[in-house]
């Protein structure tokens, strides 16, 4: 059958048919939950804005008031980490407001995909930089609080490196490798077939 | 826009939302909330449209922007068998009427995403100019296109009758 043919045909059919949706249901079809990826995006970026102001206001009070001058330094770093979050989280949202349904559909594509990429990477380096941030702190706080390690004293003694430097850097690298492959399978498994999708669906659109 | 304008509104072109769940969403929980999320999403975008191309034009590029980037709650394997029930306007198909449109239907269903796009349009009598400036793409590039559809449709109908 040829593809006119059948379009004729279809066009008889459609003539002769009536279905429609109530003007209830399409009404309460507009208070429902959306389930596009774009949309749960938006949702977690705010729900990840609100939450990094928080994390900063608090970080700053501490850093300001707590009596410790090592966890003076320790929630100051913490609140730099958290206050630069919150502008790249920022800077997301204007680029995912931007998106507009009415773009034609390859456009919308594109569009989706360089957001959807931009988030996952954003979220990547986020973890990958929080990794050593976290472990300096750790061993800052440790040092100073913890085994009271004065000014003057020498932390890079051969004993040190032993019983200290050595079994840090082993369990940190290990660390660093499971967190690595645990945040790239989780990336990948969240948005990684969709991004492929899209990737795709762009490819094809371009195809002749 | 009121609410209740709105919802006339779509009331009046709701077909083409119907048409495009029905092509892209294979069961009926995807297809309602692809329903849902298109009606949602025109609802959001109406206050943009400024009256520069038809309404049903851009309703079908935000129907079509939202079911290309929809997430399936279902596994994406496309099931064959399922073809004819899962295709526009099944209901009210005459058994009898039509072996031949049934296999048209099942070579629709089989097509890519964007090529479904291809057909929804040319089935709703878009020329490619048109077409084209739904999709973002030349109108030579949908006509070059659309070439091989029809070309692929006719051979893969045929296959179906064939095998029946």
């Amino acid at each position: 059958m040829e593809l006119d043919a059948f379009k004729d045909q279809l066009k008889l059919q459609l003539e002769n048919n009536r279905f429609y949706q109530k003007p209830d249901l399409l009404q309460s079809a507009l208070l429902m939950k959306v389930n596009s990826v774009v949309k749960k995006i938006k949702q977690s970026v705010v729900t990840e804005t609100a939450l990094a102001i928080v994390a900063s206001v608090a970080f700053v009070y501490f850093a300001l008031a707590y009596p410790s001058f090592s966890f003076r330094i320790y929630f100051g770093v913490f609140s730099c980490v958290s206050i630069a979050f919150v502008f790249a989280l920022l800077a997301l949202r204007v680029k995912l407001h931007r998106l507009d349904d009415d773009l034609s559909v390859k456009q919308n594509l594109i569009d989706t995909h360089s957001v959807t990429k931009a988030y996952v990477r954003h979220y990547f380096r986020f973890c990958m930089i929080l990794l050593p941030v976290c472990l300096c702190m750790a061993v800052f706080v440790f040092l100073f609080e913890f085994i009271s390690v004065t000014p003057n004293q020498s932390i890079f003694t051969p004993y040190m490196f032993s019983h200290l430097w050595l079994p840090l850097i082993i369990c940190y690298c290990l660390f660093s490798l499971g967190m690595y492959f645990f945040t790239k399978l989780y990336l990948q498994k969240l948005y990684g077939e969709h991004l492929h999708l899209l990737e795709n669906l762009i490819q094809e659109l371009e195809n002749e | 826009m009121e609410e209740k304008e709105f919802i006339e509104l779509i009331t009046n072109h709701q077909r083409i939302i119907y048409k495009v769940c029905n092509l892209y969403a294979q069961s009926s929980t995807d297809k309602e909330d692809l329903f849902q999320e298109i009606t949602l999403n025109a609802w959001k975008g109406i206050r943009n449209f400024k009256g520069d191309s038809l309404f049903t034009t851009w309703l079908y590029r935000v129907a079509l922007n939202t079911a290309l980037t929809f997430k399936r709650k279902e596994n994406r394997q496309r099931k064959v068998d399922n073809a004819v029930d899962s295709l526009a306007f099944p209901h009210e198909q005459q058994p009898e009427a039509d072996e031949q449109l049934a296999a048209m239907y099942k070579a629709i269903n089989e097509l890519s995403d964007i090529d479904k796009a291809l057909i929804t349009l040319y089935l709703d009598d878009y020329n490619y100019s048109e077409m084209g400036n739904v999709l973002g793409i030349t109108a030579n590039n949908v006509a070059v296109k659309m070439n091989r559809l029809k070309k692929k449709l006719k051979e893969e109908s045929e296959k179906y009758l064939n095998n029946q």
